[in-house]
């Protein structure tokens, strides 16, 4: 045996196991939190993924953007950064909000912290008695936190509006309802002068040209002491089952619904895009989707995010946190697991908020298949194990899985894990969601047996 | 991809055993081999020498066509003592081989009709048809909302079994035909049969942090009767394994390599980083044969598998960093199955090579997809590597590597007791 034939069979070996798409997803999943829209002009989000990819926002004039952003949360952030001397204009577009109810707020900061930015902040401010932001401790106020009114407030589509118009060098800001060219953006800075940066020299002497001007939005969705919430998964194209759930999840007025995978049969993106929209037009309510196994087969695999927004997420909804995990690859991974770990453990996800009393965790691969050989559950038990043994320890009362057929559940040292299944017809004929009650007055309590906690499958067929 | 790289491994694997046919062919004039080593010994060298000038030509003649010409050079070789090819033994071709690869992937076999053994063709093809077949009905049978858990691990049987008809036919196709019928080395590994192992475990994925292994194990027989303790610790202890493995042999005939075992084994595995630890138990049947008994382009190459059923119980820590005590309570219990298929040879009398599809979720790399049919894709495996060397009795050294969702390579040392 020659040596450099065990050294190209080991290279090879090497080549073929490559446990690629799980990290790929992570990162996806991390890039579509933040776009450059240009040189010194950034988005940043929150509880929301942005749709937009870079190569295709709307510059439709000089200085002038579009960016449309996907919620994935109950209480969205979303912040636009800009370091440019010139003005500018962003269109913003949110989507899966509840815009009847949302209220909008925005705050605008200086990006920077200590002496310097004091005396911004008292030369800015003027008589305005600022206080430090808890939720932007690094970063120096301009004005208090104030509403907004963005385009499609309190009606009844899904979607919010607005344009935000941002001079750095002079802290100047205005939104406007709906999408408007920056002409349409109020005062001097916005007017003649508009993109003329020597002008401004006065102002930048207060050497604020370091500092990035950043509006900080927040659409938030007030949820009630009780609310309900739907999970099901395996829609994979049966649109006529779809239609059948969608108006049943609309009859009971749920808060939202999270759909736990397996949108498409073999991950088309057509397919993928297809669900999506159906489910926009057919539900009342916002909802969020992570992905199946089905869903990683074709060429969805790589352009989800532009339809659904990051793969794993997780957000608060009243006194419980919601926590949904990628396993679409039969696993998680440890960046995932360390994901979990951060969501289970910290109190603030990206507002400062009290400690969640219950947490729910969804995915769509169940750890361990009930029949073991069948072996539908993840693909390395060892990942399994790690992933359960974690939520028994932080005491999570409920995981929700759709990839097997059939309802059910059972009972792992305190972890109810119910196997939601089907939003697809099946031979049983099996078509159901699992209603979740949140009973937040009475006193959330985070195990299996809370009272304030309760599950129901609704079957509609 | 997977399937580049398996065509890549079947390459190399040609090119592994080429070099030693043409060692063997340049080996002339010969030795009196024939008299000094068993018949089929001489059988292989016999062929290897006359496998030499067909190769060169890359044409496939017959027996009796190569044995007609007789000139000065050949007439001089067999005053020297060389006997020529065996009458019936056929030689392999290049542009067998190459048709084997290209378009043999499609339609297993190909190879072989150019050889014109055509019964080992039409047995390739079939076997390939079969393969598909049972990875269909293994898939069909899986997906089955109504499927009981006797249809499940039917399925998981017939995907496995599939797979490894569908690309063994396809191997076995480029091997023979490179190769004609000479058969492979008959070589054995002669080693002790108490031994001591040392080894060094490396493995790369996505879902385990542990990389770096040291392990032990030991072998002991008796009779028929064999015990392999055997321990593994992630370098940093973060992961512990222990493992008894025993059974019995069935039906070994004189040559080890044609063999049926019986056993079982016991295995506890503690993860102090995520706090749980699992107690197994795995019955299964291992089997080896001789396929040369079929087809006669693959004498001394050799199928293998094990087929195992698991019960696993696990038990959590409340806290991280530490593991439950071995009777802590465990109220998570699980099964598998675990299937390995797979073909070996003896690249040298002193060195086997052995490819294998592994299915268990138990392993130490995840599977992974090793081919992409969509809904039909076989259930989810990993490829594994078994280089085993001889150097003497009383040494062996063992390299293994495995490809799924990541890769694993392990490195042994065996020291006969």
């Amino acid at each position: 045996m020659k040596s450099r034939h065990a050294g190209l069979l080991l290279a090879i070996f090497w080549v073929i196991g490559c446990g690629q798409a799980l990290e790929d997803r992570t990162t996806v999943n991390r890039q579509v939190k933040s776009l450059n829209l240009d040189d010194d002009l950034s988005l940043v989000v929150h509880g929301a993924s942005i749709l937009s990819k870079e190569n295709e926002i709307a510059n439709v004039d000089s200085n002038l953007y579009r960016a449309s952003i996907r919620a994935q949360s109950l209480d969205v952030r979303i912040e636009v950064s800009t370091g440019r001397c010139n003005p500018v204009a962003v269109q913003l577009e949110l989507t899966q909000i509840d815009a009847r109810s949302s209220v909008q707020t925005v705050r605008h900061f200086y990006d920077a912290q200590g002496p310097l930015a004091l005396s911004l902040s008292q030369s800015t401010a003027q008589n305005l008695s600022l206080t430090a932001d808890g939720n932007s401790p690094n970063q120096t106020p301009i004005d208090q936190e104030a509403s907004f009114t963005a385009e499609g407030a309190g009606e009844a589509g899904k979607g919010l509006k607005w344009t935000i118009c941002l001079h750095q060098p002079t802290g100047s800001h205005f939104i406007l309802p709906g999408f408007e060219p920056l002409e349409r953006c109020p005062g001097t800075v916005f007017g003649a002068q508009r993109g003329v940066c020597a002008l401004h020299d006065a102002t930048r002497v207060l050497n604020v040209t370091a500092a990035h001007l950043v509006a900080r939005h927040r659409v938030q969705v007030p949820m009630p002491a009780t609310f309900e919430f739907a999970v099901w998964g395996n829609i994979a194209e049966d649109w006529a089952s779809l239609a059948l759930m969608t108006e049943s999840v609309n009859r009971a007025g749920v808060a939202f619904s999270i759909i736990a995978g397996d949108l498409t049969t073999v991950g088309g993106e057509s397919q993928l895009i297809r669900a999506s929209e159906s489910l926009t037009d057919q539900l009342s309510a916002p909802w969020y989707a992570t992905l199946g196994d089905r869903d990683i087969l074709g060429t969805a695999a790589a352009t989800y995010p532009y339809v659904l927004g990051a793969s794993s997420f997780a957000f608060d909804a009243g006194p419980t946190r919601v926590i949904v995990l990628d396993s679409a690859d039969r696993a998680l991974g440890r960046s995932t697991l360390g994901l979990l770990s951060t969501w289970l453990q910290e109190t603030d996800l990206w507002w400062t908020t009290t400690k969640p009393r219950a947490r729910f965790v969804i995915t769509h691969t169940p750890p361990f298949d009930e029949i073991g050989p069948r072996d539908q559950g993840f693909r390395l038990r060892a990942e399994g194990a790690s992933f359960i043994g974690q939520l028994i320890r932080e005491k999570v009362g409920h995981l929700f899985t759709s990839a097997l057929p059939h309802y059910g559940q059972e009972t792992t040292d305190g972890v109810r894990q119910i196997r939601v299944g089907g939003g697809q017809t099946t031979e049983m004929g099996d078509t159901y969601w699992l209603r979740v009650t949140v009973d937040g007055a009475c006193g959330l309590c985070p195990g299996k047996d809370c009272p304030c906690i309760q599950t129901e499958r609704i079957a509609v067929q | 991809m997977i399937r580049a790289a398996l065509s890549a491994v079947v390459f190399i694997i040609v090119g592994v055993l080429w070099p030693n046919v043409s060692e063997a062919q340049h080996g002339t004039p010969p030795t009196k081999s024939g008299t000094d080593h068993p018949p089929n010994r001489s059988e292989t060298q016999a062929a290897g020498g006359q496998h030499s000038s067909t190769a060169t030509t890359g044409d496939a003649k017959s027996p009796s066509e190569e044995q007609a010409p007789s000139s000065p050079t050949v007439q001089a070789a067999r005053t020297d003592g060389y006997v020529g090819r065996p009458e019936g033994l056929k030689p392999g071709s290049g542009l067998a081989g190459t048709i084997a690869v290209i378009p043999g992937s499609i339609v297993h076999g190909l190879g072989h009709f150019y050889l014109g053994e055509s019964v080992t063709a039409w047995t390739l093809f079939a076997a390939e048809v079969l393969g598909i077949g049972l990875m269909i009905g293994g898939a069909y049978l899986g997906a089955s909302s109504d499927a009981g858990r006797g249809s499940i691990e039917l399925s998981k049987i017939l995907s496995h079994s599939g797979l490894i008809l569908f690309s063994g036919s396809w191997i076995a196709d480029v091997i023979g035909s490179f190769k004609g019928t000479a058969p492979l080395a008959n070589g054995t590994i002669a080693r002790k049969r108490e031994r001591l192992g040392i080894g060094y475990r490396y493995t790369d994925n996505a879902m385990m942090p542990f990389r770096h292994r040291l392990n032990a194990r030991m072998n002991f027989t008796r009779g028929h009767f064999y015990v392999r303790p055997r321990i593994d610790l992630e370098v940093g202890l973060d992961r512990r394994e222990v493992e008894l493995d025993t059974g019995v042999w069935l039906l070994a005939d004189t040559h080890i390599e044609n063999f049926m075992a019986l056993g079982a084994s016991a295995k506890r595995v503690e993860n102090r980083p995520d706090g749980w630890a699992r107690n197994t138990v795995m019955g299964y049947v291992s089997w080896q044969l001789d396929l040369g008994r079929a087809i006669r382009t693959l004498r001394h190459f050799y199928l293998f598998s094990t087929m195992g059923y698991g019960i696993a119980r696990y038990q959590f820590s409340d806290k991280l960093e530490t593991v439950p005590g071995v009777f802590s309570d465990g109220n998570l219990w699980d099964e598998w199955l675990n299937l390995e298929t797979g073909l070996g040879l003896f690249i040298v009398d002193t060195t086997y090579l052995g490819l294998s599809i592994v299915q268990t979720p138990m392993g130490n790399v995840p599977p992974g997809a090793l081919v992409d049919a969509w809904l039909f894709s076989p259930e989810a495996e990993a490829i594994k590597l078994d280089l085993k060397y001889g150097y003497t009795t009383d040494i062996g050294i063992h390299v293994q590597g495995i490809a799924g969702d990541g890769v694993g390579i392990w490195l042994g040392l065996d020291y006969g007791l």
